[in-house]
């Protein structure tokens, strides 16, 4: 079986070359049968990625430990779902995944193509079996996952406690889904580059894929955030710790093209720019994969255990060159004729929205290289913490909520005053009206009330585009309300499918704000039987159980807690694994509801469990966080899919006098 | 240039604008010096009170701790040199002899370190992630 897999690894290796040459090659010629055999040999290749995918799926189920890798990362007692995932617990089933993912995503692409994509496919196909033959080598030369050890091992490693938790088990595939998913698109904007096709048809092409993409990273992201606050017990989510922010900024730059390629299908402008912002994305997506795997910028000094730093580096340089060559090439015909017309317009805040993005990404990616550069040019290392992120970082996320609130609302070209008055009162008064309510309750940090305040401004503007939509079925179709809301989203899932994702940002902003401004925590060494007070929470330590599970020992510290009238009980627990007695896990307790979380971690204890130290700690609003994911996902299933009037309206536009530049070769 | 363009292009300057005076900032407050074992003991003294990063292995044997105050008392060292250290708080599940952590403190002049902070970095099953306590 293993020796299945390498051989069709090697095979693959060899085809995915073969296959990014002839369909190029195809796509100059315009010949039929290299298409085919090109074609043919795209969906060889992922067959034969897919054997060796289950090739490592069975070793880690069998438990083969005469391979390295399962022999590091599976063991005879972890349980059949952590076995199974152990696929992605490690760099070499990790790369395996993102080829995988990115092969099965190539052969989708070539299925589904269309007439209109004609032109682009073999251009598409062929960058796509570049990247995929890229990681090919890796997984050849550099990282094996099939490689042998040389006596099998008699028990493995086993997977890191920390990573036995359903939500880190899919933290891993989500962000690759994300990664892997941005190659699509960028490989249609090179394919437009090439074949100079610089009109919608490569956007149009790719919208799902984008959404797709988009989401994956984006819920990844949120995945990872939630793993660290429940398992990794220290109160808090996120630490622009230069993994996270790895993750966070193509993420970022992501969502600047989700919006961006709107404009160039609605007014034809920002072709430039777009072509930037794909490029963009799907690099840092690579730095991404690269920045978690190689341990480059925690550990300066060594390039990860093996080489694969230096072969994503020489990846990234060959696709920035390659890409940004193209682009300036291609420049005279990405003009635009037309310009924005005003500085207050539905035009310039989708700029607006861009800038602040890219603002972040570059404020963040500067702080994650900053220890390297700054050993580069002055000899000593310094590192930027979360001050300087949040001192960033903040201000822009909030101006940022403020233009997701008037960018629906504005007109398009140019926005008059009257224009103004009649969209923006309403939400504006809700605004105002959040911020004193919220005042009078108590909020009296700047930064948090403003926040809130643009998240009821925004929310108000979104349920006035709802309301009117509705009103004027209502009128027009004499549709009941309930009914004429269901058609008004069902008739335009893009549009309102999008109002509703921005209601889901919306909820983890006031997630983000409230657990940010107004955390409280404690530490405290009760007996038995003693109580503490933290805010309106009266916190008694009832007893210490000692339980006993198959591969684990569980020291478990029984909490009261009382909060008014609400009594609750909770465990704040520590588990020690056989197999790693020294190493015990902390397995926090939390109780949480809508308006906040209250958390106890238990940090030690004396024989018997007669005295135990714990820490408390009150996080407002956590919950939201959770909450607007699950309405992000609502929101994007609406807007994926399919709309036949959506349909009609894009065969409409594209017959009508195509604005595609001239086909220059 | 026309007067559209120019207003553009003033509003986008504004923009970066604020954004590097806040980056630059941001930069001087958050700007941490991040040295080894040896090199703190070389530098750090010049520094003041200044707060600092050390990287370094826990050296076997040399955790103190007392399991109800908190309080851990513990060596680490670059290979070359060696630095006491003092941290008061919840300690990440990782910490342990060999771990390679990263602490955030003042370095006293009698050469040992106060740590404000403690970071681990887990060793090759989870590469690259950093664990932090505060």
């Amino acid at each position: 079986m293993i020796d299945l897999g390498r051989l069709s690894l090697n095979i693959a290796l060899v085809l995915s070359f073969y296959v990014a040459v002839v369909y190029a090659w195809a796509g100059i010629k315009s010949k039929e049968a290299l298409m085919k055999s090109a074609r043919n040999g795209l969906h060889a290749v992922t067959a034969l990625i897919t054997i060796a995918a289950v090739a490592l799926l069975y070793a880690l189920i069998k438990k083969d430990f005469s391979l390295e890798y399962v022999a590091s990362y599976d063991s005879r007692d972890l349980p059949f779902f952590y076995a199974a995932t152990a696929f992605w617990a490690g760099q070499k089933g990790s790369l395996l995944l993102w080829a995988w993912f990115l092969s099965l995503f190539s052969s989708i692409v070539i299925l589904r193509q269309r007439g209109e994509d004609e032109h682009l496919i073999p251009y598409v196909a062929s960058v796509l079996m570049a990247i995929t033959a890229f990681f090919l080598i890796m997984l050849t030369f550099a990282a094996d996952p099939f490689e042998r050890l040389p006596l099998p091992a008699r028990d493995g490693q086993g997977l890191n406690p920390l990573l036995q938790n359903p939500g880190m088990i899919f933290h891993p595939p989500t962000l690759y889904l994300g990664y892997v998913g941005f190659s699509i698109p960028f490989a249609y904007a090179v394919a437009a580059l090439i074949t100079g096709r610089l009109g919608d048809s490569w956007i149009k092409a790719t919208r799902r894929w984008t959404l797709f993409s988009w989401y994956f990273l984006g819920i990844g992201v949120l995945l990872g955030a939630q793993w660290a606050y429940v398992e990794l017990g220290w109160g808090g989510y996120w630490n622009w710790d230069p993994v996270e922010n790895a993750s966070l900024m193509p993420w970022l730059t992501g969502t600047a093209f989700l919006h961006s390629v709107m404009i160039q299908e609605k007014k034809d402008m920002l072709k430039v720019w777009n072509m930037v912002l794909i490029i963009l994305t799907f690099s840092l997506s690579i730095f991404g994969t690269f920045l978690t795997r190689s341990g480059i910028v925690s550990s300066v000094h060594a390039f990860g255990q093996s080489a694969l730093g230096y072969y994503f580096l020489v990846f990234l340089a060959i696709v920035l060159a390659y890409s940004l060559r193209l682009l300036f090439r291609r420049l005279p015909d990405l003009r635009s004729k037309d310009e924005l017309d005003s500085v207050l317009s539905r035009e310039s805040t989708f700029l607006y929205n861009n800038l602040l993005l890219v603002g972040i990404t570059f404020a963040t990616f500067w702080g994650t290289v900053f220890p390297l550069i700054s050993e580069a040019v002055k000899g000593v290392k310094v590192t930027v913490g979360p001050p300087f992120f949040n001192q960033v970082n903040v201000p822009i996320g909030v101006a940022l909520i403020l233009v997701t609130g008037i960018c629906p609302l504005i007109a398009w070209r140019k926005a008059t005053a009257k224009n103004l008055k009649r969209n923006f009162t309403t939400p504006l008064v809700a605004g105002l009206v959040g911020a004193v309510v919220l005042a009078v309750a108590g909020v009296h940090k700047p930064v948090a009330l403003i926040s809130f305040t643009f998240c009821a401004f925004v929310i108000g503007t979104i349920v006035t585009e709802f309301y009117r939509g509705t009103s004027a079925r209502r009128e027009m179709a004499g549709e009941g309300s309930l009914k004429a809301l269901g058609n008004l989203v069902w008739r335009n899932k893009r549009r309102y499918g999008g109002y509703i994702v921005h209601v889901g940002m919306v909820l983890v902003y006031v997630g983000i704000t409230g657990s940010s401004a107004y955390k409280y925590e404690k530490e405290a060494i009760l007996e038995k039987g003693e109580s503490v007070q933290l805010k309106n929470y009266s916190i008694t330590y009832s007893k210490m159980e000692f339980l006993r599970k198959e591969n684990k020992e569980i020291a478990s510290a029984v909490l009261r807690v009382k909060n008014g009238a609400k009594n609750a009980e909770l465990r704040a627990e520590k588990h020690f694994y056989f197999k790693d007695p020294d190493k015990p896990t902390t397995e926090v307790g939390i109780k949480s509801t809508f308006r906040e979380d209250f958390y106890a971690i238990l940090a030690g204890y004396d024989q018997g469990g007669r005295k135990a130290t714990f820490k408390f700690i009150i996080n407002p609003l956590v919950a939201w966080m959770w909450v607007g994911g699950l309405v992000l996902t609502g929101g994007t299933i609406i807007a994926m899919l399919p709309d036949k009037r959506e349909k009609r309206r894009l065969e409409a536009s594209l017959s009508l006098g195509e604005r595609e530049a001239s086909v220059r070769q | 240039m026309k007067k559209k363009n120019l207003k553009f292009l003033i509003g986008g300057i504004a923009v970066a604008a604020v954004v590097a005076y806040l980056a630059i900032t941001g930069a001087k407050e958050g700007m941490v010096y991040y040295f080894t074992v040896s090199e703190v003991h070389a530098k750090a003294a010049a520094l003041g009170d200044q707060g600092v990063r050390v990287s370094g292995k826990v050296v076997k044997g040399s955790i103190n701790r007392d399991a109800l105050n908190l309080d851990i008392n513990f060596v680490i060292t670059d290979g070359k040199a060696q630095l006491p250290v003092f941290y008061h708080g919840v300690v990440p599940d990782i910490f342990g002899d060999d771990i390679e952590v990263v602490v955030e403190g003042k370095y006293k002049p009698e050469g040992s370190f106060k740590a404000t902070n403690l970071l681990t970095k887990c060793p090759s099953k989870f590469e690259g992630k950093v664990d932090k306590q505060t």
